[in-house]
């Protein structure tokens, strides 16, 4: 079948966004334990700032796009410090944590949508991508700058929770918050750091999506969805389990709808979810 | 006074699918975020029978409650395994598989195309046109739907839901298969969820798959912690703010793109604000 | 609950109940003095909101002249305008509004298709006018007896292309890649059915939601039919990114659209892939002088169609006054022939425009220009 090459490049595309989406959303489950969904509006944020910086401002993308990530890990930074911790403070459950980041991220989209208004626009506006080929199956530049960086954070990310020291503080708080107080490390900060970092993945991932196929303020929630998909179905919390299940997603949604109409793309993702729910609750990677 | 009957409507409406939904998380703990596909169902079903039957409103509404506990009887025996924010996060994925269902099952719901035409509501003969006469039939069943859950909620049955949410281990060790009473007041939330249903497709006589997505859940859940959780008062107090802060806004004389989403800004900052300094909601008996 | 929280809880009652007393004091009764209102309902914001602000431009630019001109027996024209933003439930609130606070006689729209055939139900039941100045669905010819539309249904349109794909470009194996929508579905069940009696053969039918905006999945599955040519119904905010998507994905053969597609951000947008791209739309004469003073605007699509009904209500209304029975009942009988969007505006039985002409529009350099 000749369909085949093409949605296999398919799926590879899709799994790389969810890839990184679910980086940063696991690096912060894992410290914080709570679901944060406004991570799905930080993604759309870093999208906007670069077009901003870069449309209205007229920067050089060289510039819009770094400050584009800082951006967005600064957003996030700042939901921890302003919400999030001082929810911890006071023991508040998970429930209320993940009522707080679902207000959080409403008036955020609001802010973005009376901003920017709510039509769908594109980073690349005007231009196609430059197009290649193999085996018949066709991609453009930005997806392979999309795949190889989520490669490369991955490598990064594993080197840097071996090697460094925010890396093993990092593990020490996923294991057990209370344990790494007690040995004296300065967990609110780490956790600042980490919300940072996840945030500037997500900004990352507003940014490829807005150059890929395009920006709308409404695009957070499904992003962010099929992002905790893949977590679950790889392993919550686990940075390896997110990769690995964003890829097994992207392919599942990409090869199922061969067969079934289109419409259904949705519908797989969430039954995956619920059947891993029931009988692998723990991801492909049990941890 | 045409249009203080709308009003009264559309508030009728959300508050049953408030009260409806406090039985959920305030008095049973679980924190449901599907709500809204719940609605869709009562609606859908009252939309079909409505424009290829033409039955009567209690006809349309016998029917739309049955579906309603069926589906949720399905969808409940997978959620009822679940609690805290799994539980949230399938019944997320619940409301985005029915949302497909609407949206893909073109020879039922006509997909995105919706449904029009649907019947204004016909009681043993008369059909109820005004706005005036349709507000009584909606605060009749609202009136209804409030001693139902008072009911519920101050029986032995109501006790052990509450005893679920505080602390469910406790309860199973004492026996109580709680499975079978989470599952069973699900299928009471989302009866009551149809009643809502069956009246707004009756009224706007027109329903569309995006009346009922995922960010109607949240709204839905906003009136719910708003007023506070375990207290009907309190879900009739949220749904009054929050059907009438739309109305106000629309009169401020927002640009109307602006006043849809300034909607959304403050409900996404009453959350958070209610979150960080009120978590039990104005009137509320309970904490997340 | 203690007392201060009671004393909370009854002064945003109390704040709640007087703010909409207040309002409701401010908005009251159409009198029989002082403007007249009409409402008007199309996408300010949203899917197709470039369309919908140049058709709100040229209704401003309507009663501008017709109050100029003395107004409507001296009264002048006010038109109350309300988002639709293309979407059924937005546009059936809005005319919610219209019809019971604003309590306008004749409402101008919707613009979609998905916006009229959401409101349709309440206004014929509420006997409020509905004249839309844009919506082509094939199914809002019995929408209702207070249901007009100056622009012609898709029963034209489909067929039209139809014929044209088969008997000019003579492609024969077609791929349908439709918007799911009033609109969409609309026009693509009418190609079909003219397609295949020509005796074409539909390789492919993808449908995909109207917020989608990734469409390579069912690019991928129509490349793999190998059709000669892709029937591409989208609006706006779609068919950017569809046009792109299937230039990327190696698409190269000729696409064809529909009357959406005559809004000139897409072309703007889709830079180089959008070359050679073809679509029908309404063929509309215009004058000068409405060119002038619409500028730029002045041939979007929906623009001279929507001015037009903007003089025609007011014709209608300076005749026969403002009661909505009498309106419908001389618009069946109207014959209007100082259009810009036609020689001569008659509705059928069903409220319907009768005739349409239509033309082929390809785009170059990223302008779309007639096809001579």
């Amino acid at each position: 079948m000749d369909i085949i090459p093409q949605v296999a490049v398919n799926s590879i595309i899709a799994g790389s966004i969810y890839a990184l989406v679910a980086f940063g959303f696991n690096l912060i489950f894992s410290t914080t334990k709570f679901f944060n969904l406004s991570h799905g509006i930080v993604i759309v944020f870093g999208g906007y700032i670069v077009f901003f910086l870069s449309r209205n401002l007229e920067l050089n993308l060289g510039i819009s796009i770094p400050l584009g990530i800082i951006a967005a890990g600064g957003l996030g930074f700042l939901l921890e410090k302003i919400i999030f911790l001082p929810l911890r403070k006071k023991k508040s459950s998970n429930m209320i944590l993940l009522v707080a980041s679902l207000g959080a991220f409403a008036v955020i989209q609001a802010v973005i949508s009376i901003l920017f208004t709510n039509q769908f626009t594109s980073l690349s506006s005007g231009n196609i991508s430059k197009t290649y080929s193999a085996y018949s199956a066709f991609f453009t530049e930005t997806q392979i700058f999309l795949v190889i960086t989520t490669i490369l954070i991955l490598v990064f990310l594993s080197v840097a929770l071996e090697k460094t020291f925010l890396g093993k503080a990092y593990k020490a708080i996923s294991d057990d918050e209370e344990v790494a107080k007690i040995v004296g490390i300065n967990t609110d900060k780490i956790i600042g750091y980490v919300f940072f970092i996840g945030s500037a993945l997500a900004g990352i991932t507003g940014i490829f999506m807005g150059f890929d196929t395009g920006l709308e303020p409404s695009m957070g929630l499904p992003l962010l969805l099929k992002g905790i998909i893949a977590s679950i179905v790889g392993g919550l919390g686990n940075i390896y389990g997110g990769f690995l299940g964003a890829f097994v997603l992207g392919f599942a949604e990409n090869f199922g709808i061969i067969k079934i109409s289109s419409e259904w793309k949705d519908a797989i993702a969430f039954t995956i979810l619920i059947l891993f729910l029931i009988f692998r609750p723990k991801g492909i990677i049990n941890k | 006074m045409s249009y203080l009957a709308h009003i009264g409507i559309i508030f009728s409406i959300y508050a049953i699918l408030a009260v409806s939904l406090n039985l959920l998380v305030g008095y049973t703990g679980l924190l449901s975020v599907s709500q809204a596909a719940l609605f869709g169902v009562g609606a859908y079903t009252a939309a079909v029978l409505s424009t290829s039957f033409g039955f009567g409103f209690f006809t349309i509404l016998f029917f739309s409650i049955c579906m309603g506990i069926i589906v949720s009887f399905l969808s409940g025996l997978l959620l009822s395994r679940f609690n805290g924010d799994y539980y949230a996060l399938v019944s997320v994925g619940l409301n985005v598989i029915i949302i497909n269902v609407f949206r893909n099952w073109d020879s039922v719901t006509h997909g995105p195309l919706g449904i029009y035409g649907i019947l204004k509501p016909n009681i043993l003969g008369t059909k109820l046109i005004s706005n005036e006469s349709f507000f009584v039939l909606a605060i009749i069943l609202l009136a209804v739907t409030l001693l139902i859950s008072r009911f519920v909620v101050k029986s032995s049955f109501g006790r052990v839901l509450k005893t679920i949410r505080d602390d469910e281990q406790i309860i199973q060790v004492f026996g109580y298969k709680t499975l079978n009473y989470k599952l069973f007041i699900f299928m009471i939330s989302a009866a009551m969820a149809s009643v809502a249903g069956t009246l707004y497709a009756s009224y706007i006589t027109f329903i569309e798959p995006n009346s009922f997505v995922l960010l109607e859940s949240i709204f839905i859940l906003a009136m719910v912690i708003l007023g506070g959780l375990a207290s009907l008062r309190g879900s009739l107090l949220g749904a009054l703010v929050l059907v009438l802060l739309p109305e106000a806004l629309r009169f401020v004389g927002f640009s109307p793109d602006i006043a849809a989403q300034m909607r959304y800004a403050i409900y996404g900052l009453f959350l958070i604000l209610f979150m960080l300094y009120r978590p039990q909601g104005l009137v509320g008996g309970y904490k997340l | 609950m203690n007392t201060t929280t009671k004393t909370i809880v009854w002064v945003v009652v109390i704040l709640a109940v007087i703010w909409v007393g207040y309002s409701l004091i401010k908005s009251s009764e159409q009198s029989s003095t002082g403007p007249i209102k009409i409402g008007f309902i199309g996408p300010l914001t949203g899917d197709a909101a470039n369309i919908g602000q140049s058709s709100r431009a040229a209704i401003e630019l309507a009663t501008d002249e017709i109050n100029k001109a003395g107004g409507i027996n001296g009264r002048n024209l006010e038109v109350i305008y309300e988002d639709g933003q293309c979407t059924g439930q937005v546009a059936s609130n809005a005319a919610n509004k219209l019809i019971n606070v604003d309590k306008v006689p004749v409402i101008l729209g919707g613009l979609c298709s998905g916006e009229t055939s959401s409101f349709a139900g309440a206004a014929e039941q509420a006997k409020t006018v509905v004249l839309s100045y844009c919506s082509s669905a094939p199914a809002i010819t019995n929408a209702g007896d207070y249901i007009f539309r100056d622009y012609p249904s898709d029963l034209y349109q489909g067929a039209y292309a139809a014929d044209y794909i088969y008997t000019n470009l003579g492609k024969k194996k077609v791929a349908v890649l439709y918007a799911k929508s009033d609109w969409g579905n609309g026009i693509k069940d009418v190609f079909s059915k003219k397609f295949k009696e020509l005796g074409g053969t539909i390789v492919a039918e993808e449908g995909y939601e109207q917020t989608s905006r990734d469409l390579r999945t069912q690019l991928t599955k129509i490349k793999a039919v190998n059709p000669e040519l892709v029937y591409f119904l989208g609006y706006t905010e779609a068919s950017i990114p569809g046009i792109k998507q299937a230039k990327e994905l190696g698409l190269n053969i000729p696409l064809f659209g529909g009357d959406a597609w005559d809004d000139t951000k897409i072309w703007q947008d889709a830079g180089t892939a959008g070359e050679g791209a073809m679509y029908t739309v309404v063929y509309t004469p215009l004058t000068e002088e409405y060119k002038n003073k619409m500028g730029d605007n002045a041939a979007t699509v929906c623009a001279p169609q929507a001015y037009d009904a903007a003089h025609l209500i007011s014709e209608v209304m300076k005749k026969i006054g403002t009661k909505t029975e009498d309106i419908k009942n001389e618009l069946y009988n109207t014959v209007y022939t100082q259009g810009v969007s036609s020689e001569e505006i008659k509705f059928d039985s069903n409220g319907d425009l009768v005739g349409a002409n239509y033309i082929i529009k390809v785009v170059r350099n990223g302008k779309a220009e007639e096809l001579k």
